[in-house]
């Protein structure tokens, strides 16, 4: 604790209560017999920054809503490879990398990763909003309780400007043919399907098995995004809709409640070593949620120090 | 956005059922699920080859499951560009094309006892409903799949 960065201050402490990305680069350093260089050498960069806490989906007055539209509307703005518009490629179009349906007909195995990739991609655009804002972190929305779009994410206006939460331009030149407008919804449009129920999430999570949890899991899924409809509803413009990431949230915070409850033995040696293209990560290191600097939290508050003015 | 609701009917079987009744759990795996275009969700059916397309609903008689398909929603490529090849090329172990078919598992132990016990025939029912945009490029079918198996377990 006596290393910690400087910048961080005490109140941070107090709510940020498990452990830090600087003390684990601090430990993992020690352990190799290597001393972290001061600050004031040239090109060391010091760790800032801790752990977030993702938490449900909730009003626009709540605090960490407010930095996450603050960070998404930043992002939203922005046309280069840190842009929004380009993360939201990276699932359909134009990249296509995104990984549905279990399948690899190029391998003799049924790598379901699923999971692991869309974890490795939320963490992706939660690194680009926290270079906006460094405390951003991903909300979910529990659609098992919020039977409906959730009110932030409805309302065209937030504070009399654009809500980033409502939609977002997708800017596709390249496609064929090319695009270039906003996204759309068409909540509970179709008949046959209704939000996923909390008995329902119990009956997954019950799955002790990696294969049967993946498939029922990714079912669950794909009913939400077929319920939200629009371009929710197609691979191709989906994570365009900044609702997808919320929905998302949800999906990788019920796998977290799975690992807690089974573990991670039941996932194949086999898909370990796989590759989440194109964000430079394995399987293997996308099992451990605390390594890849977020936890999931019902709730998280900032206790004052006592002694400041 | 102007709604265009679709809703596809297919029947599979009959096949004999189960006569060992002993099993612990049953699956329904679809598999060869191609899904290139709208997504949609499918109510299956055990036993009801009748069911209404436009009426069915989880209260109708054999109910066994609910799966939804996340579909691409056409093409936005030049051509080929959805076109998934059949074969693997030696030394090419890049992740498969997107649109590579895909598969689901439906839990249908407690219907498919119940079905086995009246029945010595099965016949199992797809009802699919797509509500996609009006002018978005639409399937020839809406349930493209390669086939059904059913697998029970101890």
């Amino acid at each position: 604790m006596a290393n910690r960065p400087s910048s961080l201050t005490s109140a941070i402490q107090i709510c940020r209560p498990l452990f830090w990305a600087g003390e684990m680069s601090h430990k993992a350093n020690a352990n190799c017999g290597l001393l972290l260089a001061p600050a004031n050498i040239r090109g060391y960069a010091p760790m800032t920054g801790s752990m977030v806490y993702r938490l449900s989906v909730g009003e626009v007055t709540a605090p960490h809503m407010a930095t996450y539209i603050q960070a998404l509307s930043e992002i939203q703005a922005i046309s280069d490879d840190r842009g929004y518009n380009h993360v939201a490629g990276f699932h359909g179009a134009p990249n296509f990398y995104c990984w549905h349906h279990q399948n690899n007909a190029n391998t003799d195995l049924q790598a379901r990763l699923f999971l692991p990739w869309h974890r490795a991609y939320l963490w992706w655009l939660e690194q680009r909003l926290r270079d906006r804002l460094e405390n951003a972190a991903l909300p979910w929305w529990d659609w098992t309780l919020v039977r409906d779009v959730p009110a932030i994410y409805d309302d065209d206006t937030i504070g009399g400007r654009r809500n980033p939460l409502a939609s977002s331009t997708i800017i596709l030149p390249t496609v064929n043919p090319p695009i270039n407008r906003e996204t759309v919804r068409a909540p509970g449009s179709n008949p046959f399907v209704r939000l996923p129920r909390r008995r329902e999430v119990e009956r997954v999570l019950a799955q002790s098995d990696w294969a049967s949890f993946s498939d029922l899991m990714e079912s669950l899924h794909d009913r939400v995004h077929v319920w939200v409809g629009g371009d929710m509803a197609s691979v191709g413009t989906a994570a365009f809709d900044p609702i997808f990431f919320a929905h998302h949230c949800m999906i990788d915070r019920i796998w977290y409640l799975w690992q807690v409850r089974h573990g991670n033995g039941g996932v194949p040696n086999a898909l370990l070593d796989l590759e989440l293209i194109p964000f430079g990560r394995r399987v293997k290191d996308v099992l451990d949620v605390q390594t890849l600097g977020y936890e999931y939290a019902v709730d998280s508050m900032e206790v004052p120090d006592a002694d400041s003015p | 956005m102007p709604i265009h609701h679709r809703f596809e009917k297919r029947v599979f079987g009959p096949i004999a059922t189960p006569t060992d009744l002993g099993f612990k759990r049953a699956d329904l795996e679809i598999f060869g699920i191609r899904h290139a275009f709208g997504s949609y969700t499918a109510l299956v059916f055990l036993n009801n080859p009748d069911v209404d397309s436009g009426g069915a609903s989880k209260r109708s008689r054999g109910y066994a499951g609910t799966f939804s398909i996340f579909g691409h929603g056409g093409c936005l490529g030049d051509a080929g560009h959805c076109d998934v090849e059949n074969t693997r090329r030696r030394f090419d172990d890049r992740p498969s094309h997107p649109l590579t078919p895909g598969f689901r598992r439906l839990i249908i132990t407690k219907p498919l006892r119940k079905t086995c016990r009246k029945s010595d025939d099965l016949t199992i029912t797809i009802v699919a409903c797509s509500a996609t945009d009006e002018n978005a490029e639409q399937a020839k079918r809406l349930i493209d799949i390669g086939g059904l198996q059913i697998s029970t377990f101890r």
